[in-house]
């Protein structure tokens, strides 16, 4: 916890140079003006959303296989994390999409499938918050991971399949590819970090139940 | 929750910051809305149509930036925060039970 400060001021020194890259060294887009830069935050964190559900996806089903509590924990930690890059997709894509199209929303195939894979982990998320922590409980949500996670195959293939508005397979600039993957680098740093604090997190809250019980049968209350 | 002055001090700064966040994404998103004013002749032409789009680009483009690394760090400081006290929780339990197993040995 001693490095959280260290960590807070290198990201925060990576922030300064990635948004340099995003915001001065990329040349403005002809057609879509600032709001393209929305692109350079936009991509990774779908990138990064889509890690985390595959990270749950492979947890899950480790855990389904030998019913070990650290692939559990595992699985959970992966889907927060997943689940908040997938916040900040759903955020930015609006703004980007209102000044480029006008409009805050479509109901076009790669916005409403990836509105479909967020809500098959938010209902992740909400039944770990709210359904205890029994094995129950535990296998029905890993199931519900392995057949959620295959959703990000059809996110992938909307536009390419069903056409759509929505950008595919964008042509760069060098520059371009600079800023992405600068920002896709810092944030996947973020990701990592995360995930690591917040196993831990969940391991430690499992460490503590573990103790309360047993203070519990010595009689401690 | 246990936690400093500090600490407490810290969070609702923060949650201050996060509302007055809010609150200016708010305003400026509501004049996405909002219908030309006066001068209608100036409003009508290209010149000013291309300038409030321009505008509505940077907003957005600044709403996004700052509203993604909000919630990006605000999970980051809510997981710290919740690290900390997990710190806490774990070390007083050990301690106890380390005291429980005393007496039973004595």
């Amino acid at each position: 916890m001693k490095a959280f400060p260290l960590f807070a001021g290198l990201a925060a020194l990576g922030m300064l140079a990635v948004h340099y890259l995003a915001f001065v060294y990329v040349p403005m887009e002809v057609t879509m003006g600032a709001s393209q830069r929305i692109f350079y935050i936009h991509l990774p964190s779908a990138w990064l959303c889509y890690l985390g559900f595959v990270i749950s996806f492979v947890a899950s089903l480790g855990y389904l296989i030998n019913r070990k509590a650290r692939w559990d924990a595992a699985a959970v930690t992966a889907a927060e994390v997943g689940l908040i890059f997938g916040v900040v997709v759903l955020v930015t894509g609006p703004l980007w999409a209102k000044a480029a199209w006008g409009v805050w929303w479509k109901w076009e195939p790669r916005l409403t499938t990836m509105a479909i894979l967020f809500m098959i982990f938010s209902g992740y998320r909400l039944l770990r918050a709210f359904g205890g922590d029994g094995p129950g409980v535990r296998v029905f949500a890993a199931v519900l991971a392995v057949f959620g996670a295959p959703q990000i195959y059809f996110v992938h293939i909307a536009v390419s399949r069903w056409q759509g508005d929505h950008p595919n397979n964008v042509v760069m600039e060098p520059e371009m590819r600079v800023a992405l993957y600068s920002n896709l680098g810092l944030m996947m740093i973020v990701f990592f970090l995360l995930l690591r604090l917040r196993y831990r997190v969940r391991r430690d809250a499992l460490t503590v139940s573990a103790l309360k019980r047993r203070l519990a049968r010595m009689g401690a209350g | 929750m246990v936690g400093n002055p500090a600490s407490g001090a810290l969070r609702r700064g923060l949650r201050v910051v996060a509302l007055l966040g809010t609150l200016w994404a708010g305003q400026a998103l509501a004049q996405d809305a909002a219908p030309a004013t006066d001068a209608p002749a100036a409003a009508t032409s290209d010149f000013a149509k291309t300038q409030r789009l321009e505008e509505l680009r940077y907003r957005h483009l600044w709403i996004a930036y700052g509203a993604a690394w909000l919630i990006v760090f605000g999970f980051v400081w809510r997981t710290w925060k919740q690290a900390e006290e997990t710190d806490r929780s774990l070390a007083d339990l050990k301690r106890r039970v380390a005291e429980m197993e005393g007496k039973s040995d004595g």
